[in-house]
Protein backbone atom coordinates (compact mmCIF):
# COMPACT_ATOMS: atom_id res chain seq x y z
CA UNK A 1 0.00 0.00 0.00
CA UNK A 2 1.79 3.33 -1.23
CA UNK A 3 1.22 6.67 1.26
CA UNK A 4 -0.11 9.69 -0.05
CA UNK A 5 3.49 10.86 0.47
CA UNK A 6 4.78 7.74 -2.31
CA UNK A 7 1.81 8.66 -4.79
CA UNK A 8 3.19 12.25 -4.88
CA UNK A 9 6.27 11.48 -5.64
CA UNK A 10 5.65 8.85 -8.28
CA UNK A 11 3.53 11.72 -9.83
CA UNK A 12 6.70 14.01 -9.53
CA UNK A 13 8.47 11.41 -11.23
CA UNK A 14 6.01 11.07 -13.62
CA UNK A 15 6.27 14.74 -14.72
CA UNK A 16 10.18 15.02 -14.98
CA UNK A 17 11.11 15.71 -18.26
CA UNK A 18 14.28 13.08 -17.59
CA UNK A 19 11.64 10.17 -17.06
CA UNK A 20 11.82 7.40 -19.79
CA UNK A 21 8.57 6.81 -21.39
CA UNK A 22 8.85 2.80 -20.21
CA UNK A 23 8.98 4.61 -16.41
CA UNK A 24 6.19 6.83 -17.34
CA UNK A 25 3.75 3.72 -18.69
CA UNK A 26 5.28 1.78 -15.05
CA UNK A 27 4.63 4.54 -13.00
CA UNK A 28 0.95 4.82 -13.79
CA UNK A 29 0.45 1.06 -14.09
CA UNK A 30 1.47 0.94 -10.02
CA UNK A 31 -1.00 4.15 -9.08
CA UNK A 32 -3.54 2.30 -11.39
CA UNK A 33 -3.36 -1.18 -9.74
CA UNK A 34 -2.86 0.99 -5.99
CA UNK A 35 -6.39 2.33 -6.70
CA UNK A 36 -8.39 -0.51 -8.08
CA UNK A 37 -10.00 -0.75 -4.83
CA UNK A 38 -11.29 3.01 -5.07
CA UNK A 39 -12.91 1.60 -8.48
CA UNK A 40 -14.15 -1.22 -7.18
CA UNK A 41 -15.88 1.37 -4.45
CA UNK A 42 -17.76 3.52 -6.95
CA UNK A 43 -18.81 0.48 -9.02
CA UNK A 44 -20.00 -2.37 -6.39
CA UNK A 45 -23.88 -0.93 -6.46
CA UNK A 46 -24.33 -1.68 -9.87
CA UNK A 47 -25.11 -4.62 -12.08
CA UNK A 48 -22.90 -7.35 -12.40
CA UNK A 49 -23.46 -7.37 -16.03
CA UNK A 50 -21.59 -4.17 -16.50
CA UNK A 51 -18.78 -4.37 -13.99
CA UNK A 52 -16.01 -4.90 -16.68
CA UNK A 53 -17.15 -1.92 -18.35
CA UNK A 54 -17.50 0.39 -15.47
CA UNK A 55 -14.11 -0.71 -14.05
CA UNK A 56 -12.55 0.00 -17.63
CA UNK A 57 -14.37 3.38 -17.12
CA UNK A 58 -12.86 4.33 -14.05
CA UNK A 59 -9.78 3.21 -15.03
CA UNK A 60 -10.25 6.05 -17.72
CA UNK A 61 -11.22 8.59 -14.92
CA UNK A 62 -8.42 7.24 -12.49
CA UNK A 63 -5.64 8.22 -15.89
CA UNK A 64 -6.99 11.17 -15.89
CA UNK A 65 -6.58 12.47 -12.46
CA UNK A 66 -2.85 11.07 -12.94
CA UNK A 67 -2.51 13.63 -15.58
CA UNK A 68 -4.63 16.50 -14.27
CA UNK A 69 -3.61 16.02 -10.12
CA UNK A 70 -1.68 18.85 -8.49
CA UNK A 71 0.91 17.97 -5.88
CA UNK A 72 1.09 21.47 -4.41
CA UNK A 73 -2.64 21.19 -3.32
CA UNK A 74 -3.07 20.06 0.11
CA UNK A 75 -5.43 17.44 -1.15
CA UNK A 76 -5.01 13.66 -1.04
CA UNK A 77 -4.59 12.02 -4.26
CA UNK A 78 -6.91 9.28 -3.56
CA UNK A 79 -9.75 12.16 -3.06
CA UNK A 80 -9.12 13.85 -5.96
CA UNK A 81 -8.87 10.54 -8.09
CA UNK A 82 -12.36 9.51 -6.05
CA UNK A 83 -13.84 13.19 -7.94
CA UNK A 84 -12.33 12.28 -11.65
CA UNK A 85 -13.60 8.76 -11.40
CA UNK A 86 -17.42 9.64 -10.00
CA UNK A 87 -17.21 11.76 -12.90
CA UNK A 88 -16.44 9.55 -15.36
CA UNK A 89 -18.62 7.03 -14.55
CA UNK A 90 -21.58 9.60 -14.27
CA UNK A 91 -21.02 10.55 -17.96
CA UNK A 92 -20.49 6.60 -18.79
CA UNK A 93 -24.16 6.00 -16.66
CA UNK A 94 -25.92 9.13 -17.93
CA UNK A 95 -24.90 8.43 -21.81
CA UNK A 96 -25.73 4.21 -21.20
CA UNK A 97 -28.75 5.08 -19.12
CA UNK A 98 -31.09 2.59 -20.72
CA UNK A 99 -28.40 -0.29 -19.58
CA UNK A 100 -29.61 0.92 -15.86
CA UNK A 101 -33.17 1.82 -16.05
CA UNK A 102 -35.71 0.06 -18.63
CA UNK A 103 -37.63 1.80 -21.10
CA UNK A 104 -40.84 1.47 -19.14
CA UNK A 105 -39.03 2.69 -15.70
CA UNK A 106 -38.19 5.86 -17.26
CA UNK A 107 -41.35 6.35 -18.21
CA UNK A 108 -42.81 6.04 -15.11
CA UNK A 109 -40.06 7.85 -13.83
CA UNK A 110 -40.95 10.82 -16.53
CA UNK A 111 -44.70 10.73 -15.06
CA UNK A 112 -43.48 10.87 -11.74
CA UNK A 113 -40.94 14.08 -12.12
CA UNK A 114 -43.60 15.73 -14.52
CA UNK A 115 -46.60 15.32 -11.52
CA UNK A 116 -43.68 16.34 -8.72
CA UNK A 117 -42.99 19.12 -10.97
CA UNK A 118 -46.28 20.58 -11.72
CA UNK A 119 -46.99 20.36 -7.99
CA UNK A 120 -44.05 21.97 -6.52
CA UNK A 121 -44.82 24.86 -9.41
CA UNK A 122 -48.64 25.03 -7.78
CA UNK A 123 -48.01 24.66 -3.96
CA UNK A 124 -44.44 25.83 -3.38
CA UNK A 125 -44.02 22.32 -1.58
CA UNK A 126 -42.69 19.35 -2.54
CA UNK A 127 -46.08 16.73 -2.63
CA UNK A 128 -46.65 14.31 -0.10
CA UNK A 129 -46.11 10.20 -1.10
CA UNK A 130 -50.66 9.88 -1.27
CA UNK A 131 -50.61 13.11 -2.86
CA UNK A 132 -48.11 12.14 -5.63
CA UNK A 133 -50.03 8.93 -5.89
CA UNK A 134 -52.86 10.62 -6.91
CA UNK A 135 -51.54 12.92 -9.54
CA UNK A 136 -49.41 9.95 -11.90
CA UNK A 137 -51.32 6.72 -13.13
CA UNK A 138 -49.15 4.13 -11.46
CA UNK A 139 -49.71 1.60 -8.81
CA UNK A 140 -47.98 1.39 -5.52
CA UNK A 141 -45.67 -0.30 -6.57
CA UNK A 142 -44.45 1.35 -9.55
CA UNK A 143 -44.35 4.24 -7.94
CA UNK A 144 -41.90 3.20 -5.25
CA UNK A 145 -39.63 1.52 -8.04
CA UNK A 146 -39.96 4.59 -10.04
CA UNK A 147 -38.85 7.09 -6.92
CA UNK A 148 -36.23 4.64 -6.29
CA UNK A 149 -34.89 4.89 -10.28
CA UNK A 150 -35.07 8.85 -9.18
CA UNK A 151 -32.79 8.21 -6.31
CA UNK A 152 -30.24 6.71 -8.58
CA UNK A 153 -30.58 9.09 -11.51
CA UNK A 154 -29.00 11.52 -8.77
CA UNK A 155 -25.60 10.09 -9.15
CA UNK A 156 -25.81 10.87 -12.96
CA UNK A 157 -27.55 14.91 -12.12
CA UNK A 158 -23.89 15.96 -10.81
CA UNK A 159 -23.36 18.19 -13.42
CA UNK A 160 -26.77 19.17 -13.70
CA UNK A 161 -26.61 22.73 -15.67
CA UNK A 162 -30.12 23.56 -14.16
CA UNK A 163 -28.48 24.07 -10.59
CA UNK A 164 -25.21 25.60 -12.10
CA UNK A 165 -25.55 28.77 -10.27
CA UNK A 166 -22.76 31.78 -9.11
CA UNK A 167 -23.66 32.18 -5.32
CA UNK A 168 -20.71 33.82 -3.50
CA UNK A 169 -19.79 31.88 -0.24
CA UNK A 170 -18.90 33.37 3.13
CA UNK A 171 -16.28 32.24 4.94
CA UNK A 172 -18.25 32.88 7.90
CA UNK A 173 -20.83 30.26 7.22
CA UNK A 174 -18.54 27.63 7.16
CA UNK A 175 -16.04 28.15 9.97
CA UNK A 176 -17.49 24.97 11.77
CA UNK A 177 -17.68 23.04 8.74
CA UNK A 178 -13.94 23.12 8.65
CA UNK A 179 -13.64 21.77 11.97
CA UNK A 180 -13.87 18.67 10.67
CA UNK A 181 -10.97 18.03 9.40
CA UNK A 182 -11.18 14.69 7.97
CA UNK A 183 -13.94 15.59 5.06
CA UNK A 184 -12.43 19.30 5.01
CA UNK A 185 -10.71 18.17 1.55
CA UNK A 186 -14.16 17.11 0.02
CA UNK A 187 -15.74 20.51 1.09
CA UNK A 188 -13.10 22.49 -0.21
CA UNK A 189 -13.63 20.69 -3.61
CA UNK A 190 -17.23 21.11 -3.43
CA UNK A 191 -18.23 23.84 -6.17
CA UNK A 192 -19.48 27.58 -4.08
CA UNK A 193 -23.08 26.50 -5.00
CA UNK A 194 -22.66 23.12 -3.30
CA UNK A 195 -21.19 24.33 0.08
CA UNK A 196 -23.98 27.06 -0.02
CA UNK A 197 -26.48 23.79 0.21
CA UNK A 198 -24.35 22.09 2.64
CA UNK A 199 -24.29 25.12 5.05
CA UNK A 200 -27.82 25.94 4.91
CA UNK A 201 -29.31 22.17 5.30
CA UNK A 202 -27.21 21.19 7.81
CA UNK A 203 -25.98 23.93 9.43
CA UNK A 204 -28.61 26.61 9.29
CA UNK A 205 -30.71 23.52 9.18
CA UNK A 206 -33.14 25.32 6.86
CA UNK A 207 -35.76 23.04 4.83
CA UNK A 208 -35.57 22.54 1.24
CA UNK A 209 -38.27 25.16 0.87
CA UNK A 210 -36.61 27.40 2.06
CA UNK A 211 -33.31 26.95 0.54
CA UNK A 212 -35.08 26.98 -3.12
CA UNK A 213 -36.38 30.08 -2.15
CA UNK A 214 -33.00 31.90 -1.03
CA UNK A 215 -31.10 30.19 -3.83
CA UNK A 216 -34.22 31.29 -6.44
CA UNK A 217 -33.80 27.13 -7.48
CA UNK A 218 -36.58 25.13 -7.21
CA UNK A 219 -37.10 22.78 -4.51
CA UNK A 220 -36.46 19.17 -7.12
CA UNK A 221 -33.25 20.58 -7.81
CA UNK A 222 -32.34 21.34 -3.76
CA UNK A 223 -33.06 18.28 -3.30
CA UNK A 224 -31.37 16.56 -6.33
CA UNK A 225 -28.29 18.65 -5.39
CA UNK A 226 -28.23 17.78 -1.82
CA UNK A 227 -28.55 14.09 -2.76
CA UNK A 228 -25.76 14.44 -4.65
CA UNK A 229 -23.46 16.50 -2.23
CA UNK A 230 -24.27 13.45 0.50
CA UNK A 231 -23.58 10.95 -1.66
CA UNK A 232 -20.03 12.61 -2.91
CA UNK A 233 -18.57 13.92 0.44
CA UNK A 234 -19.23 10.30 1.56
CA UNK A 235 -17.74 8.72 -1.02
CA UNK A 236 -14.44 10.92 -0.51
CA UNK A 237 -14.76 9.89 3.00
CA UNK A 238 -15.03 6.54 2.78
CA UNK A 239 -12.88 5.74 -0.38
CA UNK A 240 -10.35 8.53 0.80
CA UNK B 1 -39.10 12.86 24.97
CA UNK B 2 -41.63 9.89 24.70
CA UNK B 3 -42.55 8.73 21.64
CA UNK B 4 -45.41 6.30 20.39
CA UNK B 5 -43.93 4.00 18.47
CA UNK B 6 -45.90 1.52 17.08
CA UNK B 7 -43.88 -1.12 14.95
CA UNK B 8 -44.86 -1.26 11.28
CA UNK B 9 -41.33 -3.06 10.24
CA UNK B 10 -38.53 -5.58 11.29
CA UNK B 11 -35.00 -6.67 9.94
CA UNK B 12 -32.00 -7.98 10.93
CA UNK B 13 -28.96 -7.63 8.95
CA UNK B 14 -25.33 -9.06 8.62
CA UNK B 15 -23.32 -5.39 9.49
CA UNK B 16 -21.94 -5.19 5.69
CA UNK B 17 -22.57 -2.28 3.30
CA UNK B 18 -24.27 -4.22 0.43
CA UNK B 19 -27.64 -4.12 2.67
CA UNK B 20 -27.80 -0.52 2.94
CA UNK B 21 -29.70 -0.51 -0.16
CA UNK B 22 -32.49 -2.80 1.49
CA UNK B 23 -32.30 -0.82 4.51
CA UNK B 24 -33.20 2.40 2.16
CA UNK B 25 -35.76 0.65 0.40
CA UNK B 26 -37.94 -0.19 3.95
CA UNK B 27 -37.29 3.15 5.06
CA UNK B 28 -38.83 4.70 1.92
CA UNK B 29 -42.03 2.28 2.05
CA UNK B 30 -42.28 3.14 5.65
CA UNK B 31 -41.80 6.80 4.98
CA UNK B 32 -44.68 6.78 2.22
CA UNK B 33 -47.08 4.58 5.02
CA UNK B 34 -46.66 7.89 7.23
CA UNK B 35 -47.29 10.05 3.91
CA UNK B 36 -44.13 12.05 4.33
CA UNK B 37 -43.59 14.76 1.56
CA UNK B 38 -40.89 13.72 -0.80
CA UNK B 39 -37.85 15.61 0.22
CA UNK B 40 -38.47 14.22 3.95
CA UNK B 41 -38.93 10.76 2.00
CA UNK B 42 -35.18 11.63 1.20
CA UNK B 43 -34.21 12.55 4.58
CA UNK B 44 -36.01 9.53 6.09
CA UNK B 45 -34.15 7.12 3.85
CA UNK B 46 -30.49 9.01 4.51
CA UNK B 47 -31.36 8.81 8.50
CA UNK B 48 -31.79 5.56 8.24
CA UNK B 49 -28.54 5.19 6.02
CA UNK B 50 -26.56 7.26 8.53
CA UNK B 51 -28.26 4.97 11.32
CA UNK B 52 -27.17 1.77 9.65
CA UNK B 53 -23.70 3.25 9.17
CA UNK B 54 -23.27 4.56 12.76
CA UNK B 55 -24.17 0.60 13.86
CA UNK B 56 -21.74 -0.25 11.76
CA UNK B 57 -18.65 1.57 12.78
CA UNK B 58 -19.60 0.37 16.45
CA UNK B 59 -20.76 -3.18 15.81
CA UNK B 60 -18.16 -6.24 17.05
CA UNK B 61 -16.74 -8.26 14.37
CA UNK B 62 -20.02 -10.75 12.86
CA UNK B 63 -22.39 -8.35 15.07
CA UNK B 64 -26.11 -8.12 13.52
CA UNK B 65 -27.83 -4.98 13.18
CA UNK B 66 -31.83 -4.89 14.27
CA UNK B 67 -34.06 -2.32 12.86
CA UNK B 68 -37.66 -1.61 13.76
CA UNK B 69 -39.32 0.89 11.51
CA UNK B 70 -42.40 2.84 13.00
CA UNK B 71 -45.14 5.02 11.31
CA UNK B 72 -47.80 7.51 12.19
CA UNK B 73 -48.96 10.72 9.53
CA UNK B 74 -45.98 12.87 8.87
CA UNK B 75 -43.46 10.99 11.01
CA UNK B 76 -40.96 7.84 10.39
CA UNK B 77 -39.56 6.27 13.40
CA UNK B 78 -36.71 4.48 13.49
CA UNK B 79 -35.55 2.17 16.56
CA UNK B 80 -31.87 0.29 15.36
CA UNK B 81 -29.51 -1.83 17.32
CA UNK B 82 -26.39 -3.93 17.79
CA UNK B 83 -23.97 -5.85 19.95
CA UNK B 84 -20.65 -3.28 20.47
CA UNK B 85 -18.08 -3.70 22.79
CA UNK B 86 -17.96 0.06 24.00
CA UNK B 87 -17.58 0.40 27.47
CA UNK B 88 -19.06 3.72 26.72
CA UNK B 89 -19.68 6.27 24.19
CA UNK B 90 -17.11 8.27 22.24
CA UNK B 91 -18.13 11.77 21.81
CA UNK B 92 -19.94 11.58 19.15
CA UNK B 93 -19.86 14.56 17.16
CA UNK B 94 -16.13 14.11 17.31
CA UNK B 95 -16.36 10.82 16.51
CA UNK B 96 -18.94 10.40 14.05
CA UNK B 97 -18.22 13.96 12.40
CA UNK B 98 -19.94 14.36 9.28
CA UNK B 99 -22.42 11.22 9.64
CA UNK B 100 -23.32 13.33 13.31
CA UNK B 101 -23.56 16.46 11.27
CA UNK B 102 -26.20 14.89 9.00
CA UNK B 103 -28.34 12.73 11.26
CA UNK B 104 -28.59 15.36 13.94
CA UNK B 105 -29.39 17.92 11.72
CA UNK B 106 -32.72 15.50 9.38
CA UNK B 107 -33.87 14.19 12.81
CA UNK B 108 -36.58 15.67 15.22
CA UNK B 109 -35.54 13.19 17.56
CA UNK B 110 -32.27 11.33 17.91
CA UNK B 111 -31.37 9.60 21.10
CA UNK B 112 -27.65 7.38 20.71
CA UNK B 113 -27.03 5.10 23.68
CA UNK B 114 -25.57 2.13 25.41
CA UNK B 115 -27.50 -0.59 27.00
CA UNK B 116 -27.05 -4.05 27.99
CA UNK B 117 -23.77 -4.73 25.36
CA UNK B 118 -25.57 -2.65 22.86
CA UNK B 119 -25.48 0.74 20.66
CA UNK B 120 -29.26 1.61 20.04
CA UNK B 121 -29.84 4.60 17.94
CA UNK B 122 -33.61 6.20 18.20
CA UNK B 123 -34.27 8.73 15.71
CA UNK B 124 -37.64 10.53 14.01
CA UNK B 125 -38.42 12.38 10.90
CA UNK B 126 -41.21 14.52 10.72
CA UNK B 127 -42.68 16.45 8.43
CA UNK B 128 -42.92 20.32 9.63
CA UNK B 129 -46.78 20.35 7.56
Amino acid sequence: MLSAGAVNNLILELRSPDTTEPRVDQIKSVIVEEHQGLIRHFIHFYDPQIYEDLVQVGTVGLLAAIDKFDVNRNVAFGTYAAIQIRSELSHFLRDNRTIRISRTMQENLKKVKDAQEKFVNEYSVQPSFSELESRVDLSRSDLFDALQANQSAYFTSLNDPETHVDIATSQDEFEFVEEWNSILPAIELLSPLDRRILGMRFIEQKKQGEIAQELGMNSMAVSRRLNAIVKEIRSEVDGA
Amino acid sequence: MTIEFVKDVSLCVPSEPQYLRVIRQIAMVVGAKADLPLDCLDEGQLASDEAANILMKFAEPNAALYFDWGSQPGALHLRARTRCLLPELPDLPKTLEYAWVIISAITSHLDIFLAEDQVHIHLTVQSDI
